[in-house]
This record gives C-alpha cells, sequence and structure tokens, in this order.
C-alpha cells in the first residue's frame, strides 16, 4: 500500500495572503539593503539627538532616506525576484494580486522600525525639555511623516517592480522620488502664500523648517502636517494599488481601477486641505 | 603514429569553498560520444566547464587539442573548436530564436554575413526548429529553448561538443531527432554529454563515464557496464526491501536490481539503468512504487 | 526609335550579357525600354537569371524577416562605422537598450529639478548621482546578470575583454553626453557640471578591474554604497563639493589609471566565470 500524501487543506483567500506576507516580511526583514538602512538610521539618529532644537519633528527626514529611499531598491528588488522563476510562481496557487499585496503588507516592517523610531524620538523630545513653540500635535505630525514614508518608499518600489522590466527601474524610481522632493523645496523660497504651500507640499516628502539666510532665525513653514500625512498615505495607497492592478484579472482589476480613481480623488482632496490652512511661517 | 586525444584530463580537482565537486579525475576523450552520469552533486557540471574552458581547474591539467590553453591565443584556438552547451542557459532579451543563434554566431567569429546566415539557417534546421526561428525567445516552450541552446554549440560543426544536460524537456520525438543529430556529429566530432537518462546513454554512446562525488566510479564501454548487472535483476511478484532497488512496473511484477534473487523471482535482462544503481550502491537506493 | 515591337527582338547572348550586367549602358537601357513592352523577351529573359541569384536574394529577405528588425542602436553603429558584428554584440546590452535610456532621460529629469531648486541639498543630489550613472550602466552591460547567456558566450573564441571594453565605451558614449548636457542647464551646478566627470571614469574603471575578480553588479553595488557615503559625509560636514577637492582629482586621476592597469593585467580572469552563479 502506499502512504497517502498529506495535502494542504484548501485555505482561504485570508489565510493564504497571511502566510504570504510573513513570508515576503521576513525577506524584507533579511534584506541587506534594508539592514543598512536600519544602522544608518540607528547611527544618524544617536548623533542628531544631542543638539536637539524645537523642530526636531524635521529629523524625519532621516527615516525617510534610511528606510524609504533605501526601501524603493528594496521593495524593487523582493518583487523582481518573485516574478523572475515566472512559471512556477504563476502555476502557484495564489494569484497575482494576491502576491503583490502581501509585499504591499511586507512594506510594513519598514513602517514598524519608523515608528518605533519616532517614539524615541518623541521620548527625546519630552525629555529634552525644550520650550515647545510650535506645538505637540505639529511635532508628532512632522515625526509621522517620516513613518509614512518608510512605508511609501518600498511600495513605489513594488509598485515599479511589477510594471517595468528594465534592472535598475528600482533605482531611477529612487532617484525620481528624491528629485520630486528636492524641487518641491523650491516652495520654502517662495512667499508664504497658500501657492507657496502648494509647491512645497506636493512632494512625496517634505521637511517643514529653513531659514531666510545663513545666520536668520529659523522658520516653520505653513500648513497643516496631519493633512499632509493623510496625503501620503493617500500617495502610499495609490502606489499599492496600482501595483494590484497589474496583475489583477476580471471584475477584480475593474475594482481595482476604482479603488485608484477614488483614492486619486482623495489625495488630492488631502493635498488641498494641507494648503488650505494658515500659510504663514512660525518663527521659532 | 600516435593519436592526440581530444580531451585529456590529468588530476583535475576543483574545490567550493572546502567541498571538492571533482577530485583527482583523469579522463582522455577522442572521436566518439561519450556519456556522463552521476547524481545530482555529482560534479558533472563542473567537469563540462571546465572542459570547456570556462572555469579553471584547482589542481590538475587540462589539454585540449593536444595543448594546453594558457594565453589567450590558445585559449581563442581552441574555443574556436568547441561547442559548449551549458546547464543553465537564458536568453539576452528581445531576440528572436534566428537572431540568438546569429548572435552567438557573431561570437564565434562568423563575421561574412552571408555565410553566418547560411550557418545558422542549417544549425535551426538540424534541430528542427526552421519553423518558428522568427518567434521571439520568450514565446518558444522550454524544450525548443533547450534545442535552440543546441542549434547554438552546433555552430560550425565542432570538433568537440559538450553537453549539459541537452534532453532536458525535449519531447521523445525530438530527442529521437537529437539522437540522430548528435551521432552524426559524433562520427567525426568528440561528444561529452552529461545527462539523467540512462536510455540516451545506451542509445548513443559507445562509451560512459559515472561520476559520484567529484570521483570517476566507471569509466569504459556502455557494455561493459550492463554486464556488470547480469544476473543481479528479477523480475518478482513481490518488492523486496532487501534489494538495492525494487519498483512495481506497468506489468504489475516487481522488478528487483540487488544481490541476491528473491523467492520465486526469475532473471531479467540489465539494462544500463540497473547496473547504474548497483554502481552507485546506497546512494542511488530507492524503494518505491512507480505507477 | 521605333516603338513598334514587330521587328526587333533581343537575341539571347545580349540578354545573358545584360543579367550578367556586362551589357553596356546604352544596349541595357534600350534593352529595358523594350522588356517593358515585350512579353516574350520577358519570358526569355527569365531563363538567364541564374536560380541560385534568386534564391540568395530570397534568403537574404528571408533572414532578415526572421532575425528580426536590428534595432536603432545597432543601425546607428553601423551608420558610425562600427563594424556591424560589433554593433550587433553591443547593442545586445540591457543598459544600451532603449527602456534603460527612457531612464536614464527620467533621472536627468529629475536630478536636474533636485539640482536646479534644491539649494544645497540639490547640489548634493547631483553629486551623488552623476557619476554613478555610467557605473550602473557598464554594470547592466556585461556579465552573467546582464547576459543570461553569459556562461555560452564565454565558450566562444570572442575574446571577453573586447566584448567588456566595447560595451563600456557604447555605455559611456551613451551616458555621459546627457549627463553632462542636463548639468550644463542647471547653473547652480556652475563648475560642478564638468568636475564629476572625472570621478565617473575613474569610478568607471575601479568597476572594471573588479570585475576581473567578482560580477560587475556587485562591484557597481559596493561603488555606489562607498561613493554614497563619501558625498553624504562631506555634505553633512560643510560642504559637497569637497568630494571634487584638487588633490581628490587627482587622486580620481591616478586612481583611474591604476585601475585600467590592473584591468590590463588581469584581463585573462574574464575569459572565465570568476565566482560561477
Ligand atoms: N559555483 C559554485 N559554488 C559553490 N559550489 C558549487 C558551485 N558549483 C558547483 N558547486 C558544488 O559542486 C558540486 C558539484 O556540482 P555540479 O554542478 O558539478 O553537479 P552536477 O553533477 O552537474 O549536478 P546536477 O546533476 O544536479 O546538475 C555540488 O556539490 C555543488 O554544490
Ligand atoms: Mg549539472
Ligand atoms: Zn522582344
Amino acid at each position: 500500500m502506499s502512504a497517502v500524501l498529506a495535502r494542504p487543506a484548501p485555505s482561504t483567500r485570508g489565510a493564504t495572503l497571511r502566510t504570504l506576507a510573513a513570508a515576503e516580511a521576513r525577506r524584507y526583514a533579511r534584506s541587506p539593503v534594508f539592514l543598512a538602512g536600519v544602522l544608518l538610521l540607528l547611527w544618524a539618529t544617536a548623533t542628531s539627538l544631542g543638539d536637539l532644537d524645537d523642530a526636531g519633528g524635521d529629523l524625519a527626514v532621516v527615516p525617510a532616506a534610511c528606510l524609504g529611499l533605501a526601501g524603493v531598491l528594496v521593495g524593487h528588488s523582493l518583487t523582481r525576484s518573485t516574478s523572475r522563476p515566472g512559471d512556477a510562481v504563476r502555476a502557484a496557487p495564489a494569484d497575482g494580486a494576491l502576491r503583490t499585496a502581501a509585499l504591499a503588507l511586507a512594506c510594513l516592517v519598514p513602517g514598524a522600525v519608523a515608528l518605533a523610531w519616532a517614539v524615541w524620538v518623541a521620548l527625546a523630545l519630552a525629555a529634552a525639555d525644550l520650550p515647545v513653540a510650535i506645538g505637540w500635535g505639529r511635532q508628532a505630525g512632522m515625526l509621522a511623516t517620516g513613518v509614512v514614508a518608510a512605508v511609501g518608499g518600498p511600495l513605489v518600489g513594488v509598485l515599479v517592480g511589477r510594471w517595468t522590466r528594465f534592472p535598475g527601474a528600482g533605482l531611477v524610481a529612487a532617484v525620481v522620488l528624491t528629485g520630486w522632493t528636492l524641487a518641491c523645496t523650491a516652495g520654502l523660497m517662495m512667499t508664504a502664500t497658500r501657492w507657496g504651500t502648494l509647491v512645497h507640499l506636493n512632494a512625496p516628502f517634505a521637511t517643514w523648517t529653513s531659514a531666510d539666510g545663513p545666520d536668520a532665525p529659523p522658520w516653520l513653514a505653513g500648513g497643516s502636517p496631519w493633512w499632509y500625512v493623510a496625503y501620503q498615505v493617500a500617495l502610499c495607497g495609490l502606489a499599492a494599488t496600482a501595483a494590484m492592478v497589474h496583475e489583477a484579472t476580471g471584475a477584480r482589476r475593474t475594482r481595482l481601477w476604482r479603488v485608484l480613481a477614488v483614492l486619486a480623488v482623495v489625495a488630492v482632496g488631502c493635498l488641498a486641505l494641507a494648503c488650505a490652512a494658515d500659510p504663514t511661517r512660525v518663527f521659532l | 603514429m600516435t593519436v592526440v586525444p581530444t580531451v585529456a584530463l590529468t588530476g583535475v580537482t576543483k574545490r567550493f569553498r572546502g567541498t571538492a565537486a571533482l577530485d583527482d579525475v583523469h579522463l582522455t576523450l577522442g572521436p566518439g560520444i561519450t556519456g556522463l552520469l552521476g547524481p545530482n552533486g555529482a560534479g558533472k557540471t563542473t567537469l563540462l566547464r571546465i572542459t570547456a574552458t570556462v572555469l579553471t581547474p584547482g589542481a590538475g591539467e587540462v589539454v585540449l587539442f593536444g595543448t594546453r590553453p594558457a594565453g589567450p591565443e590558445q585559449l581563442a584556438a581552441v574555443r574556436r573548436r568547441l561547442g559548449y552547451l551549458p546547464q543553465e542557459m537564458g536568453h539576452p532579451r528581445g531576440f528572436t530564436g534566428f537572431g540568438f543563434v546569429d548572435y552567438m554566431a557573431v561570437l564565434k567569429e562568423w563575421t561574412d554575413r552571408a555565410a553566418r546566415h547560411a550557418e545558422v539557417r542549417r544549425v535551426l534546421e538540424l534541430v528542427d526548429l526552421d519553423g518558428v526561428a522568427a518567434r521571439r525567445v520568450s514565446a518558444l516552450s522550454g524544450g525548443q529553448r533547450r534545442r535552440l541552446g543546441l542549434a547554438q554549440a552546433l555552430l560550425g560543426d565542432p570538433d568537440l561538443l559538450l553537453l549539459d544536460e541537452p534532453t532536458t524537456g525535449v519531447d521523445p520525438g525530438q530527442r529521437v531527432t537529437l539522437r540522430q543529430v548528435l551521432s552524426r556529429a559524433g562520427e567525426r566530432s568528440t561528444v561529452l554529454l552529461s545527462t539523467h537518462q540512462t536510455e540516451d546513454v545506451a542509445a548513443l554512446c559507445d562509451r560512459v563515464v559515472v561520476l559520484d562525488g567529484g570521483r570517476v566510479r566507471f569509466d569504459g564501454a556502455v557494455a561493459d557496464l550492463v554486464a556488470t548487472a547480469a544476473g543481479r535483476v528479477w523480475l518478482a511478484d513481490a518488492p523486496d526491501p532487501a534489494a538495492r532497488a525494487s519498483w512495481r512496473t506497468g506489468t504489475g511484477r516487481h522488478r528487483v536490481v540487488g544481490q541476491a534473487a528473491p523467492a520465486g523471482a526469475e532473471p531479467a535482462e540489465p539494462t544500463l539503468e540497473d547496473a547504474y544503481l548497483l554502481l552507485l550502491g546506497e546512494r542511488a537506493r530507492t524503494t518505491g512504487v512507480a505507477a | 526609335m521605333s516603338t513598334s515591337t514587330g521587328g526587333w527582338h533581343a537575341d539571347e547572348d545580349l540578354l545573358s550579357r545584360y543579367v550578367r550586367g556586362d551589357a553596356g549602358p546604352v544596349a541595357a537601357a534600350s534593352l529595358e525600354q523594350h522588356l517593358l513592352r515585350c512579353a516574350s523577351c520577358r519570358d526569355r529573359i527569365a531563363a538567364h537569371v541564374p536560380v541560385p541569384l534568386l534564391d540568395a536574394a530570397w534568403e537574404r529577405v528571408r533572414d532578415e524577416a526572421v532575425a528580426g528588425r536590428p534595432r536603432r542602436l545597432e543601425r546607428l553603429l553601423v551608420r558610425l562605422g562600427v563594424p556591424a558584428p560589433d554593433a550587433l554584440l553591443v547593442a545586445t546590452a540591457p543598459s544600451l537598450r532603449t527602456s534603460w535610456l527612457v531612464g536614464l532621460v527620467v533621472t536627468l529629469v529629475f536630478v536636474g529639478l533636485g539640482a536646479a531648486y534644491g539649494g544645497d541639498r540639490g547640489l548634493t543630489f547631483f553629486l551623488l548621482v552623476a557619476p554613478l550613472v555610467p557605473v550602473a550602466g557598464v554594470a547592466f552591460a556585461y556579465g552573467p546578470d546582464a547576459d543570461p547567456s553569459h556562461e555560452a558566450a564565454l565558450a566562444t573564441p570572442y575574446p571577453a575583454t573586447r566584448l567588456l571594453l566595447l560595451r563600456t565605451a557604447a555605455v559611456l558614449a551613451a551616458s555621459l553626453p546627457p549627463v553632462l548636457l542636463a548639468a550644463l542647464l542647471v547653473p547652480a551646478l556652475s563648475w560642478t557640471a564638468v568636475a564629476w566627470l572625472l570621478p565617473a571614469l575613474s569610478l568607471t574603471a575601479a568597476l572594471l578591474a573588479a570585475s576581473t575578480w567578482v560580477r560587475p553588479t556587485v562591484t557597481a553595488a559596493a561603488l555606489g554604497a562607498g561613493w554614497t557615503a563619501a558625498v553624504t559625509s562631506a555634505s553633512r560636514a560643510a560642504d559637497p563639493t569637497a568630494v571634487l577637492a584638487p588633490a581628490l582629482l587627482v587622486a580620481y586621476a591616478v586612481l583611474g589609471c591604476l585601475a585600467l592597469l590592473v584591468l590590463a593585467l588581469r584581463s585573462r580572469s574574464l575569459t572565465t566565470l570568476g565566482s560561477p552563479s
């Protein structure tokens, strides 16, 4: 008699997604680029916490670069490496959209690290007992932009990995995000109007403090940090949904397109609300 | 008059981080087809890579066509006379089947366009791919891609043909076609063919080399290897757990390969596969049920 | 000249001389006139056209169709005087394909935007990216990651060093001028817009030298990380353009020359799988 082979019981989509997402998250956490980014994050933060000033929230640029920007490369390479043995993976029971969803969930790994980082910095700010001129709400909002950027970068990597096939696409995406972000700092040079805020805040990541000259007093840009965070989250949703559209078929694809349209409207709305807030600058 | 062997390996050893992929291999090859058998990880690919000059041995000497390919000129001279199909062969993106073989032909110094195209057409016809040569490589089936790799190795009718598992994924009809191509090539050239298909070796080769753990376990005529299994293969009514291997055949009887005859068994004609299983002994031990 | 077809017909000798191409211009022209109007001569001339010639022409047409259209780059290279076989080999590199060039243009647009409007950080950004553009291009022009048939290609007599250098030259020719152009369009960059060329070339030379030990993509990643560390630490310290200090520029030149020397001495190891996958 031959032994009866144990077959996995047919699982629900949710269970499959959880298993896949856990596997992808482990792969993400083991990626050398991610680990190097975490080390860099720890080092850069530790060296900056010594001379904290009132705008400690702008430290968010550190996770945005170390986790978000580096995450573009990680997300891209993870996506490419799952699609390489094409036929074998395509034939597996989990369909493409599900695998993309799992990859998108794995992008929460750097988000979790960034969240821990934000708590660390917030505690350090509280301990430093600075004169809080800008209020804790704003400060926390600024820190949150870094957390969202740490998730958004990898999502863009997944998106690019799904839709393009050439090997350097991850690098190009990282450059595009950086260039876009830097170009938007031009908004800080403009006069403090709502249009200036729009130029400043349409970036995927924004820093908030600047000064009118090397020796001039620093100020905090206008606009609403929390509506800006909402705009960033909507961008993340757009990236994840657009990545899933690539593999989806039939009714699911139509539904994803609809979600994409809704998210686009939401993103524009959040950006408008972020810019609609008082554009005047707060001197620190 | 002494004939210079096409391939002469003496004491070839190759280690990867401590583990020996090849361990003191001595091998001399002349015209004709030699089959290379061995379990996974035996060192077949490593041996072919070293013979194809794409890997340098850690120790030992490789002499091809009577020269040691040391300098760039000798290396190029040797490579002009060899065709190599690696075990894993991808294709650059965007090529048609014809375009890919054409690309390889350029690398093999066919500079004249008309002559090159004629040669590409010839090898594509040999492997029976002329019908689909205009398709993108990415649109070809796995077996068609394998044959495309073989076509590339056949360019210029090389004196030394090194094929690493050329028949994986190729359908039985095409396998027979390829056997015809290879047996014709073997009349003039030296062909070394690694495979897991003992029936290919039995059908094609006059000589067989069995590698195991980086060492040569057998080197001789196919008939001699088969003869080692004489009297050690039976057909019985029940499986024999004590045998090297036993499995249920399609007729419902059990083929038993081992040292001692099970009760009520009648002797059977040994095949190359039986001899291979016996040679490798425990390492190739299998007891199972085949449909 | 008579337009009637009644009297004269071409004789066999003239027809065969015409087909061979040595009937003389005058006779050939009048014969062509005549053939246009005379069906019987047209029939007879067909017998003079050698069959192999027709077959060869047909096969050439078929091969062109079957081989696929040569890439735009390949045609361009041939027009520039590169021998056709070399042009084919060069154009196969992934980093010379259209998608890569599109990626380069997108990169340059955003690097330019960042450099133009991003102030000091924009300058750092430019310094970071510009010298790495050719490095990335070369990394994806040669080796097992760029060419899935690398192992089979190695076993051919075509010199590996020549292939590497040809593709490197093509990548440099395709990527340096656009980056330079983009840099010159951004006034904020001043002399940095030109000075980056030296580290770019030196890093590329280092990549070539190191590719005799490890695969180019791995080296490129290491060089990219090192260059990023250098530029960002210079930027954090005070001034990102410190990486272009005159003393360093000399060092880049020296290092680049040393790297080329290493490549020349070790080119033999390009002909085998250094660390096979
Ligand atoms: N590049 C490499 N790096 C490290 N180890 C290697 C490498 N190539 C081969 N080996 C090891 O050398 C041994 C022989 O490998 P080889 O590929 O030659 O086996 P093979 O006989 O071709 O196996 P198969 O039948 O599976 O193709 C194996 O143990 C393998 O793990
Ligand atoms: Mg093998
Ligand atoms: Zn006439």
